[in-house]
């Protein structure tokens, strides 16, 4: 017996030595940031208004009585003549160098400025002014500086794909590595929100932004900040504290009435905005982590859901979600419906329109807000946003893969395409 | 390198020297060959039974002879079947038996905890084979990355008992395919074998059910993609290959 029982010590003991750790390959595709440097004099100093360019990569659109502008993600704002929709014709350029967001007010634009917000009168669209410039609104990356003095303005991102070292910690070396430049342009721009760059634009218009306006001040959202610029006495200035912390993964901002309404991917905030300057936490609505579109009218908000198609979000929920946030502090879900792949709405009315990528779009009666009812389905239309024009309730700014397009909407919901702008 | 790493698990052969030589040759350790009746009424007669008929039982008990009528008899475990053991206390030898278990990793980068359930039938007095089917998780943690996998596994086992003592020692080894849980949405992994193999040791007792405790070592194979971020929230997205390997402390018991 005692023989037995050394033989299986020995058979137990090579067990051991082969059994005892994970072994394998992992092949890990992460996003490697590279820091941008730049004369921000320089940049400063550069022409607002500049020949009509080719659009290589549209970002914001914003859709005016006789105009669009639609970004140019880091260089500026397209403008384009849309007098007849018919026949939407390229206009001018304003240079903006590092801008993604901006957002029209009246005659005004806000529009950032790798880590400046400018103040820019629109009122003759084809010559724009510089009105006043808010300097260093993040003011964590001003003093960022390269060995020839040049600020940081920004990252480029390279995909990198590495086979593990088992010895190593990769995970940790890319957290760290990319700690480093923690801030500016990954506030802004977080790579892996797709809706972002087909976004919809102003207060009205659209779902997804990360910039706001409202009682006279500018607020800016970043993955966890929000910037905030008072421009209520003329100074127009980034209030301080510079900016202020957000839950981490915001996406979208959107004001209404004395509330900012910001969404993440887990999560819809709501900010009370009495004091402009000093935004008061209500409350959190959590729901599944997903991409998520807000949109905010009176007593509800919408929320559309979104993990299907190329989303990058995790977890397998498409959904309109309806809150009631009568009671700020204890918003209730009252409906809940299934969806393909909603990105961003616009509501006309009693009318809740939803994109679904190239799932189509839906039209919803919100005649009855609290209880969406779908009325038509178009499957037919590649749709990431919907933009309402500012005072024509018939016309519609649909943006697309690679185009935008206009249609006008008649009293039974049918759409007929007017107009399109390719890149 | 073998001395370095039988430092590093020194302590699962702290178990194993505990389980081997925990086995005195006391009296009391040695089975006994004799039978158990236990009647409706609760009693429990320990005899050799010297006859029986469809009506009753004649059981030597102590030298002296005892008549149990059938219609009395709640069950009979004959000494041929059974392990029996001084303190009254016994092991089955012999028909099908169940077993469920629950095991956690006791060493490792990342947790498992795994459920299993057997159905086994007894060949002879030591060797045991039957199927298992088991829900099993398994965190993964290579190069910070963490990795988890949700497996449904089937499969077949042996089990090898290598003593007669009261806490019998046994050997066994599990073949499973793993099942994925996780097919659908982002975070996917394929199925793929599993292999189980082991020591433990089965307590007796007066009752069916017995108590058991072992030391197994697990290895499961699978390949899958996961997606996770950094903390900027940038996606980082991981394919892996992986041998998922670790020891497990199981805790369950037998049934019959």
């Amino acid at each position: 017996m005692k023989k037995i029982n050394l033989l299986l010590l020995v058979v137990f003991a090579l067990s051991i030595f082969s059994c005892t750790k994970d072994k394998g390959t992992l092949t890990v595709t992460y996003q490697e940031a590279a820091a941008l440097y730049a004369d921000m004099d320089a940049i400063r100093a550069e022409p607002l208004n500049e020949e009509a360019r080719a659009i290589d990569n549209p970002g914001k659109i914003y859709l005016g009585d006789d105009f669009i502008l639609i970004g140019e993600e880091k260089e500026g704002i397209h403008v384009i003549d849309n007098t007849d929709v018919t026949n939407p014709t390229p206009s001018h350029f304003i240079n903006i160098p590092g801008n993604q967001e901006f957002i029209i007010d009246g005659n005004t634009m806000y529009a950032e400025s790798y880590n400046d917000m400018l103040k820019i009168d629109i009122s003759n669209i084809h010559n724009v002014e510089l009105v006043a410039r808010a300097k260093g609104i993040f003011q964590d990356i001003e003093d960022i500086k390269n060995d020839k003095g040049e600020s940081l303005v920004g990252f480029s991102f390279t995909e990198v794909t590495k086979e593990v070292d088992e010895n190593s910690n990769l995970m940790a070396e890319i957290n760290d590595g990319q700690y480093v430049y923690y801030d500016f342009a990954n506030n802004i721009i977080p790579k892996s929100i797709i809706p972002a760059s087909f976004s919809g634009t102003t207060n009205k218009n659209g779902t997804v932004n990360r910039i706001a306006y409202s009682k006279e001040h500018v607020y800016l959202i970043g993955a966890s900040k929000m910037a905030i610029v008072d421009d209520s006495n003329g100074d127009f200035k980034a209030v301080g504290p510079n900016y202020m912390a957000l839950p981490f993964n915001m996406e979208t901002i959107f004001p209404y009435e004395n509330k900012l309404f910001i969404g993440s991917r887990s999560s819809m905030d709501i900010y009370d905005i009495s004091n402009p300057q000093s935004p008061y936490h209500n409350v959190t609505f959590v729901h599944a982590t997903a991409c998520d579109p807000v949109l905010p009218d009176g007593d509800v908000a919408y929320i559309t859901l979104r993990t299907a198609d190329f989303s990058d979000c995790g977890n397998d929920i498409n959904a309109l979600i309806t809150l009631n946030v009568q009671n700020v502090s204890n918003p209730n879900q009252t409906s809940e419906i299934e969806m393909d792949s909603p990105f961003g709405m616009a509501l006309i009315n009693d009318y809740l329109y939803v994109g679904e990528g190239t799932n189509g779009l839906k039209i919803f009666d919100v005649s009855n807000r609290e209880k969406p009812e779908l009325l038509s389905d178009d499957e037919s239309i590649v749709a990431y946003d919907v933009i309402q024009h500012p005072t024509n309730p018939e016309l519609i700014l649909v943006t697309g893969e690679n185009e935008l397009n206009e249609y006008s909407v008649d009293s039974d919901l049918n759409l007929s395409l007017q107009g399109s702008i390719n890149y | 390198m073998i001395i370095k790493n039988v430092f590093k698990f020194r302590w699962y052969f702290f178990i194993l020297i505990c389980f081997l030589t925990t086995q005195s040759n006391a009296q009391d350790n040695r089975p006994i060959d004799k039978s158990i009746i236990y009647l409706k009424n609760g009693s429990i007669y320990i005899g050799d039974i010297i006859e029986e008929d469809d009506d009753k039982i004649k059981m030597e008990i102590n030298d002296s002879e005892m008549t149990i009528y059938r219609s009395e008899i709640k069950r009979m475990l004959y000494a041929e079947d059974i392990l029996l053991y001084q303190n009254g206390k016994f092991h089955m030898l012999s028909g099908f038996y169940g077993s469920m278990s629950s095991s956690s990793a006791i060493d490792g980068d990342g947790f498992s905890s795994h459920i299993e359930m057997l159905l086994n039938y007894r060949i002879n007095d030591r060797l045991s084979v039957g199927v298992n089917v088991g829900f099993e998780n398994n965190e993964v943690i290579i190069s910070g990355f963490d990795i988890d996998t949700q497996f449904t596994s089937i499969g077949i086992n042996a089990k090898y008992y290598i003593t007669n003592t009261r806490k019998r020692i046994f050997l066994y080894s599990r073949l499973a395919q793993g099942i994925s849980e996780l097919t659908d949405g982002r975070d996917v992994h394929t199925n793929g074998i599993n292999i189980q193999n082991g020591i433990g040791v089965t307590f007796s007792s007066r009752k069916m059910s017995k108590f058991q405790l072992a030391l197994g070592f697990f290895s499961q194979k699978t390949e899958g993609t996961q997606y996770s971020e950094d903390v900027l929230g940038q996606e980082i997205k991981i394919d892996y290959d992986i041998w998922i390997a670790r020891p497990l402390l199981k805790i369950g018991f037998v049934l019959r």
